[in-house]
């Protein structure tokens, strides 16, 4: 499953640079960024009774910008763009990713329900996805910078067999 | 008069995105925007628009009951809805259809995407005249031209055959809409006009219904080697080298005659087998294959290239543009190759993006089935 949702995830954060800000990144396995300075990141959730997954993009805020302008059509425009529009982006991002992840994932019998995805901005912070899960986290590569796509895949929980 | 498009989405980034596709797609645009799907009941109440651009998850009110109530309303329901979502399941696209949409597009989107849909859209809506009209067809089978260089369309016409008629347009977004009208033979578009414009016009063309059988091909200066690269990473491996003779060109046309590329069910499987030609000449036949697969319902499908030794680069290009575009519809790939020192190499690139590599069309059809 794992694999399944890490392919799902990659490809759909590809499409998403590449269709609709026309960046397409190179990625690589590695172990999530040491957050220095200022960054930006969108985080959703996604869960059926079989599964549950949730999918971090991490963005440094210069690249986040840059993205923002580039999504919108306008490369050059990266330094005018507010911060509420740079957070609205990189939460949408998110969205799209997870987007994609459901279409792969769910199924007619088991759909994958969606969070409204969350963006958190600062400095030095770190996002715990808590629990027994796997793992999988990617290093996307731009012109202008690297964000993360990071994601955990939680086995359901197990009821006791004359439980409740 | 102007085009009054709203836009019903609580990302604003989306809501900005929309207002310049929409932009783009008539002389004169006035956007509406709407955070959720009451504040767009409120607006189309004060404001009628052309069309709506709905979302389906928003907070307040969702897209879902904002169509309902647009649809039970006479004086709003005539408006014609696109919903644009990340929701992509069957049973989702097929409810709002019963409930009277329009069109549904799936984020990500391209910007050529947008344009087509809702032009197409605006069009069967009576409101042609919003966009401005399609150049008049020929009648029978026709090259699309996307090229600035009225002497290059005419070597083009020179090299063509007779019959077949030529449109040439040098705006990409025009010519999406005259492959929507009617599919041409092929679509040469000059990479010159900008090539991430022409990359994203081919990759959308190729993912419209209307592409079936359609092949690509990237004009570009023969002494342009960068972007000759470029466009076979983008799988165009098709290229119109210029200044090019009229034989050039005829050797073009006939590669398309030779590329043989059979199609056959086996099972639950669709084996999708490239014969002769090289990988260029089959790029788009198989890639039209692939739809059909997908088209007929087969998650499942295998590719068999011919075992004929092509370059590194253009094998490259071709696996990656296979996977990419089977990755896209859903469908599950396995690919074959007799070649060891292919399947050795398939597996240690990227190409195939993790997919599996088998010698003979029944071991993978054993893959498959297991």
């Amino acid at each position: 499953m794992l694999e399944l949702v890490s392919e799902a995830a990659l490809v759909g954060a590809a499409d998403v640079f590449e269709m609709m800000a026309r960046v397409r990144p190179a990625a690589t396995e590695a172990p999530g960024p040491r957050v220095q300075g200022t960054w930006v990141s969108g985080i959703v959730g996604l869960g059926s009774e079989r599964i549950r997954i949730s999918l971090v993009v991490h963005f440094p805020l210069e690249l986040a910008r840059d993205l923002t302008a580039r999504l919108l059509g306008d490369p050059r425009g990266a330094r005018g763009e507010n911060g509420h529009l740079v957070r609205d982006a990189v939460g949408e991002i998110a969205n799209m990713i997870a987007g994609r992840v459901k279409s792969r994932v769910g199924s007619d019998r088991h759909p994958l329900a969606v969070s409204l995805p969350a963006v958190v901005e600062g400095r030095e912070f770190a996002i715990a996805q808590g629990g027994r899960a796997e793992r999988f986290s990617y290093r996307l590569q731009f012109p202008s910078g690297a964000c993360w796509l990071e994601g955990a895949v939680f086995a359901p929980e197990r009821r006791p067999p004359n439980g409740p | 008069m102007p085009l009054k498009l709203m836009t019903v989405d609580d990302s604003a980034t989306i809501r900005r995105i929309v207002a310049s596709c929409a932009a783009g797609l008539a002389p004169e645009v006035e956007v509406l925007e709407a955070e959720h799907g009451q504040r767009c009941l409120d607006l189309v109440a004060r404001s009628r628009p052309d069309i709506i651009i709905l979302d389906i998850n928003m907070p307040v009110m969702g897209g879902e009951e904002c169509l309902r109530r647009l649809k039970e309303n006479p004086e709003t329901a005539a408006i014609p809805v696109v919903m644009l979502t990340t929701e992509s399941e069957k049973a989702v696209v097929l409810r709002m259809l019963r409930m009277g949409i329009a069109q549904f597009m799936i984020k990500p989107f391209t910007r050529e995407e947008f344009g087509e849909k809702v032009g197409a859209v605006l069009e069967q809506h009576g409101l042609a005249e919003l966009i401005g009209p399609l150049p008049l067809l020929p009648p029978g089978e026709y090259l699309l031209v996307v090229e600035d260089k009225p002497k290059v369309i005419e070597q083009i016409r020179a090299g063509a055959p007779e019959a077949w008629g030529i449109v040439a347009t040098a705006d990409p977004r025009e010519a999406l809409r005259i492959l929507g009208a009617r599919a041409p033979i092929a679509v040469v578009a000059n990479l010159g006009l900008g090539p991430e414009k022409v990359f994203e016009m081919f990759a959308h063309m190729r993912r419209t219904p209307e592409r079936q059988g359609v092949r690509y091909v990237a004009s570009c200066l023969r002494t342009n080697e960068d972007l000759q690269a470029r466009a076979r990473a983008h799988g165009y491996l098709q290229l119109l080298l210029k200044p090019f003779t009229p034989e050039e060109m005829e050797a073009l046309l006939r590669g398309w005659r030779r590329a043989d590329v059979r199609a056959t069910p086996s099972g639950d499987a669709y084996v999708i087998q490239a014969a002769r030609g090289r990988f260029s000449e089959q790029a788009d036949a198989l890639l039209a294959a692939i739809d059909r697969a997908a088209e007929e319902g087969f998650v499942k499908i295998l590719v068999e290239l011919s075992p004929v030794d092509q370059a590194d680069q253009e094998r490259a290009a071709m696996w990656k543009l296979i996977a990419d575009h089977a990755s896209a519809l859903g469908v599950r790939a396995i690919y074959v190759t007799r070649l060891e020192k292919v399947r050795t190499w398939l597996r240690a690139g990227a190409e195939t993006r993790g997919l599996p590599v088998v010698a003979e069309v029944t071991e993978g059809l054993a893959a498959l089935a297991a």
